[in-house]
């Protein structure tokens, strides 16, 4: 259509920018300390949420402290000290299990409620970088949570320093007593030390026609099977002595990753999917069901394709004082000294850093590319 | 006082083009805002008001052509440009579970700068001061559009853009946001004002622009439009209406006739005069047809806005 426009009117002076200064941000993706802390205030006050993702991480805690230490103190000699070792160990891994479940929850709506609420389009208008925003998120969940698990886990730990039964002074590993805290070349002298006797009691693996008539045949023996014979005697110092405040340290790391992964991996799919319900039901499924049945089912030809799901990748990093005794785990990987209690085989060290890194990183660049390119 | 980041338009656009597919939502669009006007962007449901928009703010991506806000280039500097930029798209929505002080931080935090510091007197401008520590769940639709209001605000913006600000508002809601938003102007800074309700549009802006099928087919002033356009409209006041409309209609002096029951309106070509006026009472007379009154009325906005797309309908 061809019509005479009129002339529109001439511009007219330009608001004054009453003392406003250009202060964009010289790092115009990074998020400030501003918006970060005004995201976590949306996020905590979302009560339905917060109470839930409160129950899953320390109400179980909470609540198996709290009856043991009430039926200690009102019938001591009918119920012992309310903590343990295994008693630990399990709410351990409790709060790992919960923790990532209620994390990725709690990602999930950090991921998709600007975007459900209507606040998205007011918050691209606002001219900020929307890889800044994305960012945001993050650290504002992750105080969350990660408060949240260190109660659950301060609550574990003090009651397990403060109300559990003295601990043994030695292991009895198959018959052979031996003392605490020795590492594998002290625990090799020692089984070395009476090899003929020992050797008759310890799971020795011999190979194939091989017996052990001779000292010399026996000590070799124990050589050969030091690693294994190593591994049971962790599992059972663990199983029944309290860790020690360093391991509690690095149990409380751990978890502290796993949950902080469960969160970022709900960000970056709630971010994708834009859909609260959908990315939880799914990250529920991927914790308690393919986890589960990848990690008790080593499938021939695919067992690197089942290390890359991140549950198995952190059970490699599990610390040792959170395994359960007499599985198949590695012994003593860097870092944590994990062993994996799922039973896979270990794995080197950088593939399982480069799954737990690829999982951070990865669903992080997945939701920040799909909240820049969203139209809003 | 700080220069104007660039050239005399708020918005300017060149060859503005976005598609869904086949559909192609925005056509080569060409707009010019001024600086410091009240501006009305109009047209039928679909024409693509709401997409030109989005595309202008930067929360669609645009598929062709050039676009500034403010005199700065987006997307090439967006960030500065929106800086200065309030706007409401469709229905405000918000965090329902914060309070609209609080909705306002999470957007001041975002802005930067001196939003923070804008909080409360936004608040104040639009008149939420005392319901501001409430959850924006319990607030009625015309509250959500004050407090997407005061969201601009926290810009101390040189451009507000508004999609349909009227909405939910009653009477006496609707006459505040008239005069906020004439304040508004009166303090420079420039408003695109998108509506359905055309009075509304024709009492609050200077200039308008009207959409259909995604491109702009008129744009101006409105005075200058509606009298360019469509001229007068004469309500005659006579005897045989109906035969009086055949007998205008059979000469060919008139743009066009509507008869409503007796109501006989005839409207006048672009730019003709008086006399035609004139020349119609003594057609009609000399025919035999008693005439009672001749009233000349203005076009308005709806009446031009009407028969700009029901042009457009009858050549698509």
């Amino acid at each position: 259509m061809t019509t005479s426009q009129p002339a529109l009117p001439g511009p007219r002076a330009v608001v004054p920018e009453a003392g406003r200064r250009a202060r964009l941000a010289r790092v115009a993706w990074l998020p400030t300390w501003d918006l970060i802390a005004t995201k976590n205030l949306e996020i905590r006050k979302r009560r339905g949420l917060m109470i839930t993702v409160a129950v899953l991480i320390v109400a179980p805690t909470a609540l198996v402290y709290g009856l043991r230490l009430l039926f200690h103190a009102v019938d001591p000699h009918s119920y012992g000290l309310a903590g343990g070792p295994d008693l630990f160990s399990q709410l351990s891994n409790l709060i790992a299990e919960f923790g990532f479940i209620a994390a990725a929850a709690l990602g999930a709506a950090a991921g998709t409620t600007d975007l459900s609420d209507g606040m998205f389009r007011h918050l691209v208008i606002t001219g900020r970088s929307r890889l800044a925003l994305y960012l945001a998120r993050i650290p504002a969940g992750l105080a969350i949570v990660f408060s949240l698990v260190a109660v659950a886990f301060v609550m574990n730990c003090l009651v397990t320093a403060y109300e559990s039964p003295p601990p043994p002074a030695s292991v009895g590993l198959y018959g052979v007593t031996v003392p605490y805290h020795l590492d594998q070349a002290e625990l090799r002298s020692l089984l070395l030390r009476d090899a003929q006797q020992d050797a008759t009691r310890l799971p020795l693996q011999l190979g194939p026609g091989a017996i052990t008539d001779t000292t010399a045949q026996d000590r070799s023996a124990i050589e050969r099977n030091i690693g294994s014979l190593y591994a049971d005697y962790l599992s059972d110092e663990v199983s029944g002595s309290n860790p020690a405040g360093n391991e509690m340290v690095k149990i409380g790391l751990w978890l502290e990753l796993e949950i902080g992964i469960g969160y970022v991996v709900g960000l970056g799919l709630g971010s994708l999917t834009g859909q609260r319900t959908t990315t939880t039901i799914g990250l529920i499924a991927l914790e308690i069901i393919v986890t589960p049945l990848l990690a008790r089912t080593q499938i021939p030809y695919f067992i690197n394709g089942q290390r890359l799901i991140i549950g198995i990748a952190m059970d490699q990093l599990r610390p040792a004082g959170l395994a359960s005794a007499n599985v198949a785990g590695g012994p003593g990987q860097l870092l944590f000294g994990g062993r994996g209690a799922l039973g896979i085989p270990a794995m080197p060290t950088w593939a399982m850093i480069s799954v737990i890194v690829g999982w951070i990183v990865g669903w992080s660049a997945i939701g920040a590319w799909r909240m820049m390119t969203r139209a809003a | 006082m700080a220069a104007a980041p660039g050239g005399g338009w708020a918005v300017e656009t060149h060859g503005l083009t976005k598609r869904f597919g086949a559909n192609v939502a925005v056509d080569g669009v060409e707009l010019c805002i001024p600086r410091g006007s009240a501006f009305g962007y109009l047209g039928p449901n679909g024409a693509g008001k709401t997409t030109l928009i989005r595309t202008l703010l930067g929360l669609t991506r645009a598929d062709d052509g050039t676009m500034a806000l403010r005199g700065l280039p987006v997307p090439a500097e967006r960030r500065r440009a929106l800086a200065r930029v309030g706007a409401i798209v469709d229905e405000p929505r918000f965090h329902a579970h914060l309070t609209g002080r609080d909705n306002l931080r999470l957007l001041a935090a975002a802005r930067g700068g001196d939003a923070r510091q804008r909080i409360e007197p936004s608040l104040g401008r639009v008149g939420l001061a005392h319901r501001a520590d409430d959850k924006v769940a319990s607030y009625s639709m015309g509250m959500r559009q004050r407090l997407g209001v005061a969201c601009c605000l926290l810009a101390d913006p040189e451009l507000l853009i508004l999609d349909e600000p009227m909405n939910g508002l009653d009477p006496a809601g609707m006459h505040e946001m008239r005069a906020m938003i004439g304040g508004l102007v009166d303090e420079g800074r420039t408003v695109v004002l998108s509506s359905h309700l055309l009075d509304e549009v024709e009492r609050t802006c200077d200039a308008v622009a009207i959409v259909d099928h995604g491109r702009i087919v008129r744009q101006g002033p409105i005075e200058e439009l509606i009298r360019g356009t469509a001229g007068l409209v004469v309500q005659v006041d006579c005897a045989e209406p109906a035969r009086a409309a055949r007998l205008i209609d059979q000469a060919g002096i008139a743009a066009g006739t509507s008869l409503a029951g007796t109501a006989l309106a005839v409207t006048l070509p672009a730019g003709a005069s008086r006399e035609l006026v004139a020349d119609i009472n003594r057609r009609l007379v000399e025919a035999g047809i008693p005439v009672y009154g001749l009233k000349e009325t203005q076009t308005s906005l709806e009446d031009w806005f009407l028969s700009m797309t029901s042009r457009l309908g009858e050549r698509s």
